[in-house]
């Protein structure tokens, strides 16, 4: 059994035996007996019944000319299955698949006959591109170059992002997402390198010391304020901050490097999140002692803090050094050259 | 057998979900216990996302995928769940730390509680990945599918958290020879 197995092997034994044998309490189960009889079940609304329920919402004008549409579609299909005898597998069929995420009837009816709006929808979410081979990694998925946005509405604003060919999304909570390059084939594991948004909440007073607690949060609430906190805490090294603009929001932008190592600061923890992330102190803090230089982008959106994290550095990063891969102090300098144009890319508006 | 339960809860008989509840309500509260860490809060979760199971399941198109389909809106619950206590309390850290309930099998309490703590600390949406994969049995691609996110979403939240994990460990296991040998 190697390192790997070993270790696994406990988390499973953790995860079967650390909180033992947990059935549903029969309070849960009285509960929800007690209200399967007060609550409705939702039934699927579609096909002829969804065009019927459009009809009986819609205005005069828009019935009349539903009523024609539903005419010609008759008579479309009275010519198929003259035609050919049967009907096509598309109508009436059901779909194979699950429909895991619950979905509500159409809402508001339309006061007014449907016109074309003019407004361009807006750009998928990052959790939900769609995805290709990466092209220098075809066992990977990347992401389908393209305009996309931050994916929650936790953050402040709509995010977009313009994303090249070779780069992934990462999301370890609502609020802290990321775009990270994946040009390699030694790195399964993902590059740990690139760009980590993240909205800003309790502030760590010693990130690797979750007992000192966490600073006033009307003391770290605005960009100053913040990069004095992150100036003053101990192990970190920043730089002077300088005035920035992502997106003509106004920012500063300081530079953040540790002699700490996971031996000495296992799990650190810059700050939370509002909704409840944790961003980490990687690759500032790693097992690999490697010094990461990490810039930290902090703007204020409305009042409120939007933080983006680069590793623009182009040496190996700590997370590919972990999975094995050498040094190599220009392994990416050509992703660097990238990561500005997405940077460059930024936009932000009002959430819509 | 349980497609004809299903199908028979899909048309509103509610001695057929009952029977359901039976057949999976145990090991959804599992799975909200160790997502959530707190016994309460996985209560909740686990009774919303009956509730919303029944709700919503008429609206299932394949009853084979039911228990595909009731982890996803479990795992909805138990991410509501935790959003609405982080507003209250603000930092996850803080989840209650109710103690081990530790097995008398338990060959290493120490590992396991080493584990636990740092369990606690990752974020949930790592907490809900290792779940799925490593206590569920799920795959990488099934767990994407519960939690409707690219496969590569869940791999590199899998791969951040055992990383976290086993360093985690790693440390303490490194702290204790030092004290051990100063």
């Amino acid at each position: 059994m190697n390192r790997d197995d070993d270790f696994i092997g406990r988390l499973e034994d953790y995860l079967e035996s650390f909180d033992g044998v947990t059935p549903l309490p029969d309070r849960v189960r009285d509960a929800v007996h007690a209200e399967l009889p007060r609550t409705r079940q939702v039934r699927p609304d579609r096909g002829l019944g969804r065009m019927l329920n459009m009809v009986s919402r819609a205005s005069t004008g828009a019935r009349w000319g539903l009523a024609a549409a539903v005419v010609v579609a008759a008579v479309v299909l009275g010519a198929a299955v003259f035609n050919n005898g049967r009907v096509g597998p598309g109508i009436g069929s059901v779909q194979a698949t699950a429909s895991p995420s619950p979905s509500t009837s159409p809402s508001a009816p339309p006061s007014t006959p449907p016109t074309p709006s003019p407004t361009p929808a807006p750009p998928a979410p990052l959790s939900n591109t769609p995805l290709q081979a990466c092209p220098a990694d075809p066992a990977s998925q990347c992401i389908v170059p393209g305009t996309y946005r931050l994916s929650s509405t936790a953050w402040p604003g709509q995010v977009t992002i313009d994303v090249p060919a070779g780069w992934f999304q990462w999301q370890p909570a609502a609020d802290i997402e990321a775009v990270l390059v994946d040009n390699r084939t030694d790195d399964s594991g993902g590059s740990g390198w690139g760009l980590t948004f993240a909205t800003v909440d309790r502030v760590s007073k010693d990130p690797c010391d979750p007992a000192k607690g966490t600073l006033d949060p009307a003391k770290t609430s605005t960009v100053d304020g913040l990069v004095s906190a992150m100036s003053g805490w101990p192990g970190f090294k920043a730089t002077a901050p300088t005035a920035i603009t992502v997106a003509g929001k106004p920012g500063q932008l300081i530079e953040l490097t540790s002699t700490r190592t996971s031996a000495t600061c296992a799990a650190p923890v810059l700050w939370t999140t509002p909704q409840g992330g944790s961003f980490d102190g990687y690759p500032i803090v790693n097992a690999q002692k490697i010094v990461s230089k990490v810039q930290f982008r902090i703007v204020d959106v409305g009042g409120r803090l939007l933080v983006i994290r680069t590793t623009d550095f182009p040496g190996t990063s700590p997370n590919e050094a972990a999975q094995g891969v050498g040094p190599n102090p220009t392994r990416h300098v050509a992703d660097q050259v990238v990561l500005h144009q997405i940077l460059d890319s930024i936009r932000i508006s009002a959430t819509p | 057998m349980e497609r004809e339960l299903v199908e028979r809860a899909m048309h509103g008989d509610e001695a057929a979900f009952d029977a359901l509840i039976e057949r999976v309500g145990n090991q959804l509260h599992s799975v909200a216990r160790r997502i959530l860490r707190d016994p309460y809060l996985a209560e909740d979760a686990t009774q919303q996302a009956l509730l919303d199971a029944w709700r919503y399941l008429p609206q299932l198109r394949d009853p084979d995928r039911f228990e595909a389909w009731v982890y996803r809106l479990l795992v909805n619950a138990c991410h509501a769940e935790a959003r609405r206590e982080g507003r209250h309390r603000g930092n996850l850290r803080l989840l209650a730390f109710d103690g081990p309930d530790v097995s008398d099998h338990a060959t290493d309490v120490a590992i396991q509680q080493q584990l636990d703590q740092a369990f606690r600390r990752l974020g949930i949406e790592h907490r809900t990945v290792v779940v799925l994969v490593h206590y569920v049995g799920l795959s990488q691609a099934e767990a994407a599918a519960v939690l409707g996110t690219p496969t590569g979403t869940v791999r590199s939240r899998l791969h951040y958290a055992l990383k976290y994990l086993r360093e985690a460990l790693e440390a303490e296991a490194r702290l204790e020879r030092n004290t051990g040998t100063a």
